[in-house]
């Protein structure tokens, strides 16, 4: 890498727009997916507002319906994939030396497919019959013509495949710089852990979000053509079809940011990460897994081996534990620094311990059977991907925002944020799991006010407003830091990775130079290397 | 390159281990063929990256700026759209997309000509 990096040019909108540059197309994807994330969590405000108590005050049913049907594929096709991608196209090339990605201008297509998929889901609510209104999954024949009638339902589909090919084509990209542009020395066992955890998203991404596209198109032709799914056992075969895109997103939307965490872990213990291989062996044994578990969303439809099924997602706790175990022994020991990034970080391995140890209860079919499509469900994946992944993505937002603006974040409205929204997540979710134990259903606009789920609904719709709360801060922290800077340096954090090798932001070509790489954290390595010298 | 071979190799062979199993357990084609094919297409990679050889420094010229992706992905949503409502939308689409791609190849043509 001899390159001498030009720095990289103020761009008008125009140019912004129409950069290849995959920082900037990594920035415009992140910046659509959280507009996107400020809709659907509009929309689950509206839906926690509805059910504060019991009756219908706010919204009809139908209302309701297209509610959480937007609110829930809102957030899983349009913000935390989107962002997850993100923050690994702008991150995974200046960890490994890189100047661009293998294919700029086809992961700038990808992001505007991904971005007029999002449009025409949203576009939806213009229509007569209103936005899709059949949940995020689409289940067969509930999105059949004649449970679903109108065009709304048709973009959402159309939506959803467009979005979803388009993140496939920015997978792909990613997948093919971290094999094909590594810089000399960077080979793949000195990968960072947050570019192997994008390696393994990437792999996860190829291979099954191409199902989606092609069930989501079988979907529109047996709305529009004639029948596919309306065969016997034509239900079951769309739900496995959804489902092994539908297990692995949640991977795909929970790896790279455990990558970033375990990255900050390591930077504010000021340590080398504890068990680097064993991490990497245990990420490659959980994407294996991962795409053997689909089929635990099923069990309650008689449809699949559950004993396969329960054993495969039962299993996934061993390469969870290795993970959790790493982590936290690379803080054992270690001169821990609680800055904000550091602390959106343990809030990540706090709650995502919560909804993972609750995947384990419902991965079992007795249990499953009494909560399936509960609310216990619903807590168990928030608590996965608020609690887990929008932690994370607050913690690589505070401690990658240096690097990408070359500013500081406000640490102490960050901590104020981190405060609000981990008591937020626990006000709003920790109640659903009682109420689905209890037996509310999900998806419901009403309850009945003798059902006693009225107490904690309440609760829930108060952690909502909390959680808001959180975001309306970390707005303002973006506002007040971008226009009041406080510069940042190179490198604030003393990072281990090579994305600190270079100027924050960094130039258009991403390096003037880079130091020797002999592990997966180069600087670190000098660092160590002249307090022996001293 | 061999390296990632390897990578997918492996992860092949774990996925396709545990598509066997559900094989041998029991369970209907589909799951069985969107398993399989997973652990197929990986093995497929792997094979790609033995044959492929690394390419040494290989000269790249990167683009600062494209208005082919935008145009190309506005016709590709235009015409998808249009099998909701209609031919006359897919038509547009269509001319969106053509007019993206001449821009995409007119651009590739003055990156080569440079």
């Amino acid at each position: 890498m001899t390159t001498i990096a030009p720095p990289m040019p103020r761009a008008g909108p125009v140019e912004w727009l129409l950069a290849t540059d995959h920082k900037r197309t990594a920035a415009r994807m992140a910046t659509a997916a959280f507009a996107f994330f400020i809709a659907s969590g509009a929309l689950a405000l509206l839906m926690r507002s509805e059910l504060a108590q019991p009756g219908l005050q706010i919204v009809s049913t139908d209302t309701y319906n297209q509610l959480f049907t937007m609110h829930g594929s809102g957030m899983i096709y349009l913000v935390v994939t989107p962002l997850a991608l993100a923050v690994g196209l702008y991150f995974v090339p200046l960890q490994i030396g890189a100047a661009d990605v293998v294919a700029p201008r086809l992961t700038a297509f990808g992001f505007w497919l991904y971005l007029g998929g999002g449009l025409t889901m949203y576009s939806g609510f213009l229509t007569s019959t209103g936005a899709g209104k059949a949940g995020w999954t689409a289940f067969y024949p509930l999105s059949g013509e004649q449970a679903s009638p109108g065009p709304g339902m048709d973009m959402w589909i159309i939506g959803v495949a467009l979005a979803v090919a388009g993140m496939t084509l920015v997978a792909a990209t990613i997948l093919l710089t971290l094999l094909r542009q590594r810089a000399p020395g960077m080979d793949l066992t000195r990968l960072s852990p947050f570019s192997w955890s994008m390696f393994f998203t990437t792999t996860m991404t190829v291979t099954s979000f191409p199902v989606l596209v092609v069930a989501m198109g079988l979907l529109l032709a047996d709305r529009n053509l004639g029948p596919v799914f309306d065969t016997p056992g034509g239900p079951a075969t769309y739900q496995n079809l959804f489902w092994f895109y539908g297990h692995p997103v949640v991977y795909v939307m929970f790896f790279p940011f455990l990558g970033v965490v375990a990255d900050i872990v390591a930077t504010f213990s000021r340590r080398r990460l504890f068990g680097y291989p064993l991490l990497i062996i245990s990420l490659f044994a959980f994407t294996g897994l991962s795409m053997s578990v689909w089929a635990h969303h099923m069990f309650a439809t008689g449809q699949v081996n559950n004993q396969y099924f329960s054993l495969t997602s039962t299993a996934l706790a061993i390469p969870a534990g290795v993970e959790y175990f790493d982590v936290i022994a690379t803080m054992i020991g270690g001169a821990i620094l609680l800055r904000t990034p550091m602390l959106f970080a343990l809030g990540f391995l706090a709650l995502f311990l919560i909804g993972g140890l609750t995947g384990i209860v419902v991965g079992s079919p007795p249990i499953d059977y009494h909560v399936h499509d509960s609310y216990f469900v619903v807590a168990h994946f928030h608590y996965t991907l608020f609690g887990g992944s929008l932690m994370g993505a607050f913690a690589a937002a505070y401690y990658w925002f240096p690097k990408v603006t070359g500013a500081m974040l406000r640490e102490w409205l960050g901590k104020v944020q981190f405060g609000l929204l981990f008591v937020g997540v626990n006000l709003t979710f920790f109640p659903m799991f009682l109420l689905g134990y209890d037996g509310m259903p999900r998806r419901v606009a009403d309850y009945s006010p003798s059902a006693g789920f009225t107490g904690d609904n309440r609760l829930a719709t108060i952690g909502a407003f909390v959680i808001a709360l959180g975001i309306a801060v970390f707005i303002a922290n973006l506002v007040v830091s971008l226009r009041s800077r406080r510069p940042a340096g190179d490198d604030p954090w003393e990072g281990q990775t090579l994305e600190w090798a270079t100027s924050s932001p960094p130039p258009r070509l991403n390096f003037n130079g880079l130091p020797p790489i002999r592990s997966y954290a180069p600087l670190l390595d000098e660092r160590e290397r002249a307090r022996e010298e001293r | 390159m061999r390296r990632g071979a390897l990578m997918f190799g492996a992860w092949g062979l774990w996925v396709g281990a545990w598509a066997t199993t559900l094989a041998i357990w029991g369970a209907a084609l589909v799951p069985l063929l969107a398993f399989g094919g997973a652990a197929a297409a990986a093995a497929i990679a792997a094979g790609y990256l033995v044959v492929t050889a690394p390419p040494a420094d290989p000269p790249r010229t990167l683009t600062e700026s494209s208005a082919a992706p935008p145009v190309v992905a506005a016709g590709v949503v235009l015409a998808a759209n249009g099998l909701a409502f209609g031919l006359w939308l897919v038509l547009i689409g269509a001319e969106v997309l053509a007019f993206g791609v001449g821009l995409a190849i007119a651009e590739q043509r003055r990156v080569r000509a440079r």
